[in-house]
């Protein structure tokens, strides 16, 4: 057990549960967030009714995801969320606002305070800016931010520095990826015409996600330095990832495109979190060991190996093991609640909210 | 042009936590209620109590659900905002944040769901467990939360590494279990149920004096007035014992709240008075000797540190006046809602409330003095810690506010943040003040008949 001892095999494995924890939030929430898109273009009340019962009951335990992954990185990384949210700081004043509105709109909605097709705007516009944001925090990550040696944002202008072509486009990805992923739920959830809505939605927003996910390898090849994790040999474990991601990635592309149009519907969700699961396993390849690479010159990348980077080891024990029992615990319950409300719903599931 | 963005950073801090503050205590004070007849029901089986727990429910989502919202930028805020503070302490407090989020938070966001759509879709054991679950994830939350603010008051377990001036945990268990956690954390949590039982009793109030719902408003009094009664009893006592700590080991924060300059033997204690700060006195309506009292009950003459000595030895002396004052309205209107409740239960008991309808009126508007006591008390609290972020303990230096701000934030970025969030706040207070009354006035029953609310 001595590897309990390495302060490396800590940072490595944090690494990789922050990714998780990223990866259940848009698995998770991208299918609410995906639905809150679509809720404006939607005709009738019992509709938009009906879209909100499939995600009603279990929205808030998916955000939730968001701030797990938040506070696994202040709590192992804490440079990196120190830097990375007090640079970005009015992008994510953006995301927390519309985070912060989208249950007190629901609210309003339900409760029919004054007009109805605001809050469903509003609804779709913060579905919309969240995982648009989120992709491009994520693409700063990957394209380089202004980071000094001394570890610290190195510019006054956190609100343009974030944002590239690169960055855009994979913002843009996530978004489609997050439309894909609720509309397959949608198919999952629902019966009639709000299922075949979606369904017939499903064409454009598969290629519209699979030409933007092209057009984010295209960029990431293209950026400075990003091949030489894997041309330098040194990283068996990033082609091994990089091939488990284009078979993750085709395969739930794939996998989507084969079977929406089935009855057997729980295959093309299945689809779409293959897709999701791909593109982090892509981005995780392209990464590693850098939490954020520095656009002011390789040798200021923030890498979890990196004296000062991390907390010390006991901090990284102390929250490993806390953190692996207690989520192992959640996933279980969160399965069995999953269960408790698993099948097709319509508007009058939920008649008492 | 630093000081103006320390300024905002803390003006929008207090804003974030003061607006939050109000949504998880009486989150806290539901969930206890809901467990109590919860398992009435589970164990009698009287439609009553599952009324009353649908009812209480229906509070709790709407709620937690705002609480939710408004607690958002707060983790954040300490990488937005207090980015050094981050760092330095990241060892520990990033850890108790994660910890926080992971063990205590899911298992509460989870089991509300439950609580709220799944009461036909279960068994009944397990719906009870349920109820069970959201108990537990939300006080298991408070006490994380409260030990990590304690631990800012007393910061136990910790010291500097000499070589990169970071901070090492050496003992978790000393950290958490710091000497003001297991005071503060009763204190708290009584003084969260107590808002919550106020709250449900101003609902029976309501439904008393407009007739409505009227064998089980009785029933929500008897509970709902029991909870009231005991917890507005007790919290003196815990804020007494808190008061001992806070004595103890913030002297400066103690004198400042009493009001105490010189060093004394026999303090005077002030019911009321004015803090003149350029003259160092207080004027007011005082009993002499009685604050020495009152820390040991005359048992042997009890020194009070008054703020020149301590001044003169080197400690700071936090903002006087303003947390002299917040002091006294929390005792105030602590003391005031006892009253209340004391008078209205009386009344309740000999069966002559439902009469008098001024006396309902009262005990409606009286559900808002808790608020305002658990406010003032956190406002004393932590403006009596300045100018310290994390106060100094044994051999820990602290870190004072000023050191924990981020460096280089630009203004403009602050006067974004600041209307962005205070914008959705209004939003998020528009709906809670139209929304709770709304839901009460529909009724006990109507959030089981399946209607709209």
């Amino acid at each position: 057990m001595d590897f309990l001892n390495n302060l490396a095999f800590w940072q490595a494995l944090w690494f990789l549960l922050i990714g998780a924890a990223l990866f259940l939030f848009i698995w998770l929430d991208g299918f609410d967030l995906g639905i809150g898109m679509n809720l404006p273009f939607l005709k009738q009340e019992n509709q938009k009714r009906a879209i909100l019962n499939t995600m009603w009951p279990v929205w808030d335990g998916n955000e939730l995801y968001g701030l797990i992954a938040g506070g696994a990185i202040f709590a192992t990384f804490p440079v990196v969320f120190a830097g990375l949210l007090s640079g970005l700081y009015p992008w994510l004043v953006l995301v927390l606002v519309f985070i912060m509105l989208r249950p007190v709109v629901l609210e309003a909605w339900n409760n029919e305070m004054g007009s109805k097709a605001l809050w469903e705007w509003l609804f779709a516009g913060a579905s919309f800016t969240i995982p648009f944001v989120a992709g491009v925090a994520l693409g700063g990550t990957i394209a380089g931010l202004p980071y000094n040696g001394k570890m610290e944002w190195d510019s006054a202008n956190g609100f343009w520095e974030v944002l590239s072509p690169f960055s855009v486009t994979l913002g843009l990805a996530v978004v489609s990826v997050c439309w894909v992923h609720g509309s397959t739920y949608v198919v999952k959830k629902t019966t009639g015409t709000l299922a075949d809505n979606a369904r017939a939605n499903l064409p454009l927003q598969l290629g519209a996600a699979a030409v933007l996910l092209v057009l984010v390898v295209v960029q990431a090849v293209l950026l400075p330095g990003a091949l030489t994790s894997f041309t330098d040999g040194t990283h068996p474990l990033a082609i091994l990832g990089l091939v488990l991601a284009l078979i993750l990635v085709l395969g739930g592309l794939a996998t989507v495109f084969l079977n929406y149009k089935k009855q057997s519907e729980t295959l093309a969700f299945v689809g779409s979190s293959s897709l999701i699961a791909g593109a982090f396993v892509l981005i995780g390849a392209i990464q590693f060991p850098t939490m954020v690479h520095s656009s002011l010159g390789n040798q200021f990348d923030l890498t979890i190996f990196k004296e000062g980077v991390s907390n010390p080891l006991g901090s990284l024990q102390f929250i490993g093991i806390v953190a692996v029992i207690a989520l192992s615990i959640t996933a279980v319950y969160s399965i069995l609640v999953f269960r408790i409300f698993k099948g097709k719903v319509d508007h009058k599931t939920n008649p008492h909210y | 042009m630093d000081s103006f963005v320390l300024l905002l950073s803390r003006i929008q801090f207090g804003l974030e936590a003061g607006l939050h503050f109000i949504f998880p205590p009486t989150t806290l004070g539901l969930a206890f209620f809901i467990l109590l007849v919860e398992s009435a029901y589970f164990f009698t089986k009287k439609e009553d109590y599952k009324k009353l727990s649908n009812f209480a429910i229906r509070l709790l989502t709407l709620v937690f659900a705002l609480g939710v919202a408004t607690g958002l930028p707060l983790p954040f805020a300490f990488g937005m905002n207090w980015a050094e503070f981050s760092k330095h302490a990241g060892a520990y407090f990033g850890v108790q944040l994660a910890v926080e989020a992971t063990v205590a938070f899911t298992l509460e966001s989870v089991f509300i769901g439950v609580l709220f759509f799944g009461r036909d879709k279960m068994k009944p054991l397990w719906y009870w467990l349920s109820a069970v679950f959201v108990f537990l994830g939300s006080h298991v939350s408070a006490l994380i939360i409260i030990m990590a603010n304690s631990w800012m008051q007393t910061p136990a377990g910790v010291h500097l590494d000499a070589a990169s001036g970071k901070l090492i945990v050496d003992s978790f268990w000393a950290v958490n279990f710091n000497p003001s956690t297991g005071i503060r954390f009763l204190h708290t949590i009584t003084g969260a149920w107590m808002i919550a039982s106020f709250l449900l009793v101003a609902s029976a109030a309501w439904y008393f004096k407009h007739e409505k719902e009227l064998p089980l408003a009785k029933r929500l009094m008897t509970w709902a007035g029991t909870i009231a009664l005991i917890t507005a009893i007790a919290m003196p006592i815990l804020g007494h014992e808190s008061a001992l700590f806070v004595e103890q080991y913030q002297p400066a924060k103690s004198a400042a709240m009493e009001g105490i300059y010189q060093s004394s033997e026999s303090a005077p204690l002030y019911f009321f008075g004015w803090v003149d700060e350029q003259k160092k006195k207080v004027d007011g309506f005082a009993v002499p000797g009685l604050l020495s009292w009152f820390y040991n009950y005359g048992a042997k003459p009890f020194k009070v540190a008054g703020m020149d000595e301590l001044a003169a030895g080197g400690t700071p002396i936090p903002p006087i006046n303003a947390i002299f004052q917040s002091f006294r309205l929390m005792v105030l209107t602590g003391t005031t809602a006892l009253g209340v409740i004391l008078l209205g239960m009386i009344f309740f008991w000999r069966d002559t409330l439902i009469r008098k309808k001024k006396s309902l009126t009262v005990m409606i508007w009286t559900a808002v003095l808790p608020y305002v006591a658990i406010l003032s008390g956190w406002f004393t609290a932590e403006v009596g810690r300045q100018p310290f972020l994390i106060y100094p303990f044994d051999n820990y230096p602290g870190m004072t506010v000023q050191q924990a701000l981020t460096q280089n934030q630009p203004e403009a970025n602050l006067w974004f943040s600041l209307i962005c969030f205070n914008l959705v706040y209004v939003i998020i207070y528009i709906v809670f003040f139209r929304f709770l009354p709304k839901l009460i006035r529909a009724g006990i029953t109507s959030h089981s008949e399946g209607g709209l609310a």
